[in-house]
């Protein structure tokens, strides 16, 4: 996968946002705004929050870049990491209980609209049942099943080893069938 | 043998990518199948789901505000880089002679000189203290001047936008757009004005003064559209007066010079009077009066060329480009000089004291577009514009002085003054005013100035000279006496040209 083969780029990338060069974090957001969105959707359940945390998570990374220091993981490790504090930031500070709202982006795909409503409802099931595993086990589902990771690039992402990956995987697949089948009934 | 967590990730492997079904793959693992099969199901579910996407206008908007977090980020490293080296040289500087001569510290007693290191340091965190109080920005104010067409503000990130009128006294954090046709000025508490032209976006980043008033801050983001800036010249080293864009950043300490956002995020940035460094990319280019250059989304500045003549009157309605203008062209703010009469003003009312003959804003219509076609694109400009005695042309000799905006809500209505026609270039006078060698340094220095504004000089034989102050410069060091010349040619870009004898000192 491209995962692995845009590591060295990484630091490259990282050395030339810090020197300023907007370029450069203009290319840290074109490439990875579409993984954080999904991560962030995946922990919010809302598109609308969701825009604005991921948007708060490249502000924050503008804000935080110079602390950071390649030591061979992805830069996209990093950004989970502010992504992670992010959303731990927002629920703690909203005390009202979690609306899963449908997928307004979704809307869009009006070619097949049954398929749609199916898949929003799918969609919105899966960030609800995703809600109730431990913070570990939702990344390694996002990042093997989301975002077609190998488990070793998941265990290099989480600073893990494959085997832990597969053993979070397994756990986190085991709870979600669980709860899917449950609300399901 | 594989594990359970082996098996899960090969069967959703192979069915995944359709080589094999569910029922398939557990086949080869029977013993494990009433196991494996909800969770391979529920990965492949997963797997299976389309992808939440943020929409393109979140995208862009969220692109958007991450480059307003770095150019925020360069301008604190700007100011850090800038103040930290000048506090410790000073507070270093203080110390020296409170130091004295290091033999009558040798004959000091230890208890003394510890007692004296101790004064030194609370006297240096005093004053260290009170360097910083004394730093610090205080928060100043802009006045919106001649607010014409729909013109609205935005007083909170996100919030409603309301109408803005003549009169408004806007903070730091307010957004101002404009509609078309639109125009407003916003007169800055430094005296700088920078006025907006139709479709343009600013947002007032920053607007502030030292508490001891040794340097003054003005910071906007130009996000869109067209602003045709006068930087009232600042004699305090700390003042700073900036224009962040997508693509580029302009700073200024005292100049006149448009700034144009393309809508390809591409900047355009044309020098009237004074001398702007432009940077894009870590690159700068310099431009003086009449220059212009173009700085393209995340490249570097494009080449310095002139501006052509049209651009310092206003061009007739429905006027074509200037012909000589290379491409590619950029659209750039409206001409909007001084000597234009204001389409909206009444001639019939007495210009005010003191701001008469000052420029006020020019309402641009769609009927009339104010466009400067310029193949430019500009950066960062650093030098306070200092007027020079060269003479200028018709169309910039009665540019007058930025116009002082006071707090006064409604600027006295403009002087309509006549608009002289577009006309060819007068005639160059290239003057070399100093053409000498110095023996004991081996130095040749020429300075030398042009009656065009806009025009480059080349010392013939030697390489480009470089602008200062009012005229241009070309040094040579360690140059042999055998190589210098009796006399020198200076070559003007505009095709003028001067000689003088070299003189020995």
């Amino acid at each position: 996968m491209a995962h692995m083969s845009e590591r060295s780029d990484d630091e490259r990338l990282v050395r030339r946002a810090q020197k300023g060069d907007r370029a450069a974090f203009g290319e840290i957001y074109e490439q990875h705004q579409p993984a954080v969105y999904r991560y962030v959707y995946y922990r919010v359940g809302d598109a609308c929050t969701a825009d604005d945390l991921t948007s708060t998570v490249f502000t924050r990374l503008v804000e935080t870049i110079d602390s950071y220091r390649y030591r061979g993981r992805p830069l996209l490790a990093w950004i989970y990491t502010i992504a992670r504090n992010v959303v731990f930031d927002y629920h703690r500070g909203t005390e009202r209980s979690r609306v899963v709202p449908l997928d307004e982006q979704l809307i869009d795909d009006s070619s097949n609209v049954e398929r749609a409503v199916q898949q929003r409802l799918t969609q919105s099931r899966l960030a609800a049942a995703m809600a109730q595993l431990t913070e570990e086990q939702r990344q390694v589902i996002i990042l093997r099943f989301i975002e077609d990771m190998t488990c070793k690039e998941v265990g290099l992402m989480l600073d893990k080893s494959t085997g832990a990956v597969k053993a979070l995987q397994h756990r986190g697949l085991a709870a979600l069938g669980r709860i899917l089948s449950r609300d399901a009934g | 043998m594989a594990n359970v967590d082996d098996i899960i990730e090969r069967c959703v492997e192979q069915v995944a990518s359709g080589r094999s079904t569910v029922d398939d793959c557990l086949a080869d693992y029977a013993q494990y199948a009433d196991v494996l099969r909800p969770l391979v199901q529920t990965a492949l579910q997963i797997h299976g789901l389309e992808r939440p996407k943020a929409s393109r206008a979140a995208f862009q908007a969220g692109k958007r505000l991450m480059m307003e977090a770095v150019a925020r980020r360069e301008r604190d490293r700007a100011t850090s880089r800038v103040a930290l080296p000048k506090s410790i040289r000073r507070f270093v500087a203080s110390l020296k002679p409170m130091g004295g001569p290091g033999v009558a510290w040798g004959r000091l007693a230890l208890v003394g000189g510890l007692g004296a290191a101790t004064v030194l340091v609370w006297l240096g965190a005093a004053g260290l203290l009170l360097r910083a109080w004394n730093s610090a920005l205080m928060p100043e104010t802009c006045v919106v001047a001649d607010a014409s067409g729909i013109v609205q503000v935005q007083t909170n990130p996100g919030g409603a936008w309301q109408p803005l009128d003549t009169g408004w006294v806007l903070d730091s954090g307010h957004r101002i757009r404009t509609g078309d046709p639109a125009s407003v000025t916003v007169g800055f508490f430094d005296g700088s004005t920078t006025l907006m032209g139709p479709n343009s976006e600013l947002l007032i980043a920053q607007v502030g003064a030292r508490r001891d008033s040794r340097g003054k801050l003005v910071v906007v983001e130009q996000v869109a559209g067209t602003t045709h800036n006068r930087v009232q010249s600042q004699p305090e080293s700390l003042s700073l007066f900036q224009i962040e864009t997508p693509s580029a950043s302009v700073i200024v300490h005292g100049t006149e010079f448009k700034v144009g956002v393309n809508p390809d995020n591409s900047t355009s940035v044309v020098v009237i009077e004074g001398e702007v460094a432009v940077t894009g990319q870590q690159v700068t280019v310099m431009l003086t009066d009449g220059q212009a250059t173009r700085v393209e989304a995340d490249q570097a500045p494009g080449a310095v060329v002139l501006a052509p003549s049209e651009e310092f009157v206003e061009r007739p309605s429905g006027g074509e480009p200037s012909p000589q203008v290379p491409e590619p062209q950029a659209s750039v703010e409206p001409s909007t000089q001084d000597e234009t009469p204001e389409l909206d003003a009444s001639p019939s009312e007495p210009a005010a004291t003191g701001t008469t003959g000052s420029r006020t804003p020019v309402t641009e219509s769609p009927e009339a577009p104010l466009v400067i076609q310029t193949p430019t694109s500009t950066s960062e400009a650093i030098r306070a514009g200092t007027p020079t005695a060269t003479p200028k042309p018709p169309a910039r000799t009665a540019t007058p002085k930025p116009p002082t905006l006071t707090a006064t809500p409604k600027p006295a209505p403009p002087t309509a003054t006549v608009a002289p026609s577009p006309s060819p270039r007068p005639t160059e006078v290239v003057e070399v005013f100093q053409a000498s060698y110095k023996v004991s340094k081996g130095e040749l220095s020429v300075k030398a100035r042009t009656s065009v504004p806009g025009c480059t000089l080349t010392l013939v034989g030697f390489g480009p000279m470089v602008p200062e102050g009012g005229h241009w410069l070309y040094v040579k060091e360690a140059l042999h006496q055998d190589d210098v010349p009796s006399a020198v040619t200076v070559q003007s870009s505009c095709g003028g040209s001067g000689t003088s004898p070299v003189e020995w000192e």
